[in-house]
């Protein structure tokens, strides 16, 4: 008599989403565990992860305001990850649209007030793209891998942006930012720091998902990530469908960038990404696919940056770099708990082998 | 300086700067010719640089922080190693959590490590070879983690090529289910294999924070990592490409981190941007055409087995 995993046809809801919230338990004592480590009261320091975030006006609009970024990367990950490619390189994406929005207010043409914040953006979302579509060629038609092209191009994105900044875009002061820019360059905010790109960055979830439900482009997308060679049988423009996936995912994180310029920081400097990037993939994977979901779950994720804070901030002993850990442990445990559900555990009499 | 000299030192440099990116990449090279592909390399080389120096701060010996570094970069591997072979779970998102994971510790437990000296490992010049002219001073007057490197590659070159377990590891990134059949045990060897990768890929991060650039600061492999891993490609998984692969990459880091003390006046960011652009490249012709059909990927690489689900 032996214990084994056996696979299981068709997981329920219920034994999935046991396994989810399982798995975000077991993170949650890991990171209780960590702060016990770094000398903080785990509870407290626990309590501080919600209340921060949502527990005042300030934490609140905080919390938005970082959601804006992360869900405009997820989106960049997530659009992607339907035509079963992997955009690591949202980080660089990012920085680039924030280069080339910068690139309009420090050297473009003199623009009419009215028209600048608009055209900033155009010009982020462009360059993001353009960011993106240098991996999306060499994929498409150099059987490049995506994740390690991607992922080279975000520290020549990374560096780029610094270069500029130490060096041509340098600001009047003598510090590694550029200037402020204009007011006209300047996003109209809704309430405190929550600028309008949280409305831009909603409505364009809501669209990404209705593209990817209801049109013929979006069925095709993912033919094209389920099964290539189906898509090449039934007329499925494959490379073209590959490249857009990642060119437009590379737009959405340049918008990112734009919206991180002209909606919070008001300039470009070398620390603008810090990881949104990366913590984007884990948005995506959380979301599972769906453009909707990208929107709660990179909510949760920049409350946990901003009760992460609050919490380095009280207890001087806890890393900024905590939270990078708590979020690695979700992603594996997700992962885990996710496999897990497609097993039960049986007895089986006689021998363990079959 | 004669122009002799200063070539002298820009190999010696080269070949200094490829060693963490050469045992990263025989690292990642054994674990795919398994079958599993780990893309956790720069998470696990930033745990075992921080290791390395932390434990050689402590006991004041670097020889025991590339050992506690080897020892606990390979029990992190497990984390990696153990759902991706037993359960089947996506490699591409369980590597990419240690990479998460491998950036948060060590950012997290390496702050009192900023700014302080490193117990770093000195040159230990071979007897005999480091006096051979010009090759002497470039390959044979460094400290041991280099002079591990450059005895792996034949060993583990050898080893795969010409051993029983190295061909039946071979097996078992080429075509498990039949390694399974004559009763080899598949998954062991891929755990194996993967535990081996996250020693290899702590030894680079020792030989990074101990040898190369003997600190510590977050983010210390500065994507190697992921540079290993496109070199894993590159050398069409063959340890000897490996490691003129690594050759030339150390080259262009050093080249970036360098050119001023060599006197040369060029854009600092232009150069460091050398080794990822150097990777793309590298990427674009390793990709193409009838290169990629001559560079053999193994069978089963990144595919998980199980004798439930065969595919």
């Amino acid at each position: 008599m032996s214990w084994r995993l056996e696979p299981r046809a068709e997981p329920g809801l219920l034994v999935e989403a046991g396994w989810l919230v399982l798995a975000v338990l077991v993170a949650v004592l890991a990171g209780a565990l960590l702060f016990a480590g770094a000398g903080a009261p785990p509870l407290a320091a626990l309590g501080l992860l919600v209340t921060e975030p949502f527990g005042s006006g300030y934490g609140l609009a905080e919390t938005l305001v970082r959601t804006v970024p992360l869900a405009c990367c997820g989106l960049a990950v997530a659009f992607a990850r339907q035509a079963n490619l992997w955009n690591i390189g949202a980080e660089g994406q990012l920085m680039i649209g924030a280069l080339g929005a910068s690139w309009l207010p420090l050297a473009g043409p003199p623009l009419p007030e009215a028209g600048q914040w608009p055209l900033l953006l155009l010009a982020g979302a462009l360059s993001g793209a353009c960011w993106g579509g240098i991996a999306a060629l060499l994929r498409a038609f150099r059987g490049v891998n995506e994740i390690l092209s991607t992922l080279m191009l975000n520290y020549v994105g990374i560096s780029l942006v610094e270069g500029l900044v130490h060096g041509p875009w340098k600001g009047a002061d003598g510090f590694p930012y550029t200037d402020f820019f204009g007011p006209g360059w300047r996003l109209p905010l809704l309430t405190g720091r929550v600028h309008a790109g949280l409305l831009g960055v909603i409505a364009l979830a809501v669209v990404l998902h209705l593209l990817l439900a209801r049109t013929r482009l979006g069925l095709e997308l993912r033919v094209v990530g389920a099964a290539p060679e189906t898509a090449r049988t039934s007329g499925i423009p494959v490379r073209t469908r590959l490249v857009l996936a990642l060119t437009l995912g590379g737009a959405f994180a340049g918008l990112a960038g734009a919206l991180e310029v002209a909606g919070v920081e008001g300039r470009l400097h070398g620390g603008l990404a810090q990881g949104v990037g990366y913590t984007a993939i884990l948005v995506a994977f959380l979301a599972r696919g769906n453009l909707l979901a990208v929107l709660p779950t990179a909510l949760a994720l920049a409350a946990l940056t901003v009760g992460g804070d609050g919490v380095q901030m009280a207890y001087p002993g806890v890393s900024a770099a905590t939270v990078l850990v708590f979020q690695g442990l979700l992603l594996l445990l997700v992962l885990l708990g996710g496999r897990l559900a497609g097993f039960r555990l049986r007895r089986s009499p006689g021998g363990g082998r079959p | 300086m004669t122009c002799g000299s200063l070539l002298t030192l820009l190999l010696a440099a080269a070949v200094s700067a490829g060693t963490p990116i050469l045992l990263a990449g025989l690292g990642e090279l054994i674990a795919e010719k398994a079958g599993v592909l780990n893309l956790g390399v720069e998470g696990m080389m930033l745990v075992g640089a921080l290791t390395a120096f932390a434990v050689a701060a402590a006991t004041g010996s670097p020889w025991a922080g590339a050992t506690a570094a080897a020892v606990v970069t390979g029990v992190f591997a497990l984390l990696h190693a153990l759902p991706v072979v037993l359960l089947g779970v996506d490699p591409v998102v369980s590597g990419l959590a240690l990479v998460l994971l491998g950036s948060g510790l060590s950012a997290s437990f390496g702050r009192p490590f900023i700014g302080q000296p490193a117990t770093a490992f000195s040159d230990l010049p071979l007897p005999g070879l480091s006096g051979l002219p010009g090759i002497g001073p470039v390959l044979f007057t460094h400290d041991p983690l280099v002079t591990l490197g450059l005895l792996l590659v034949p060993g583990v070159a050898l080893w795969l090529r010409s051993t029983r377990p190295g061909l039946l590891l071979r097996i078992c990134g080429e075509n498990p289910q039949l390694a399974d059949a004559q009763g080899h045990p598949v998954l062991w060897y891929r755990i194996g294999a993967t535990v081996a990768g996250g020693v290899l890929a702590g030894l680079g991060g020792a030989a990074l924070s101990l040898a190369e650039t003997p600190s510590w600061v977050d983010g210390l492999a500065a994507g190697r990592g992921w540079i290993a891993l496109a070199l894993v490609v590159f050398a069409g998984w063959s340890p000897w490409r490996l490691l003129l692969g690594a050759w030339l990459f150390g080259g262009l880091v050093a080249v970036g981190f360098r050119a001023q003390a060599f006197g040369l006046d060029l854009p600092t960011y232009g150069l460091k941007l050398l080794p990822y652009l150097a990777t793309l490249l590298v990427l674009v012709f390793a990709s193409t055409g009838r290169l990629r059909r001559h560079l053999g990927a193994p069978a089963a690489l990144g595919r998980p087995y199980s004798r439930e689900r065969r595919e």
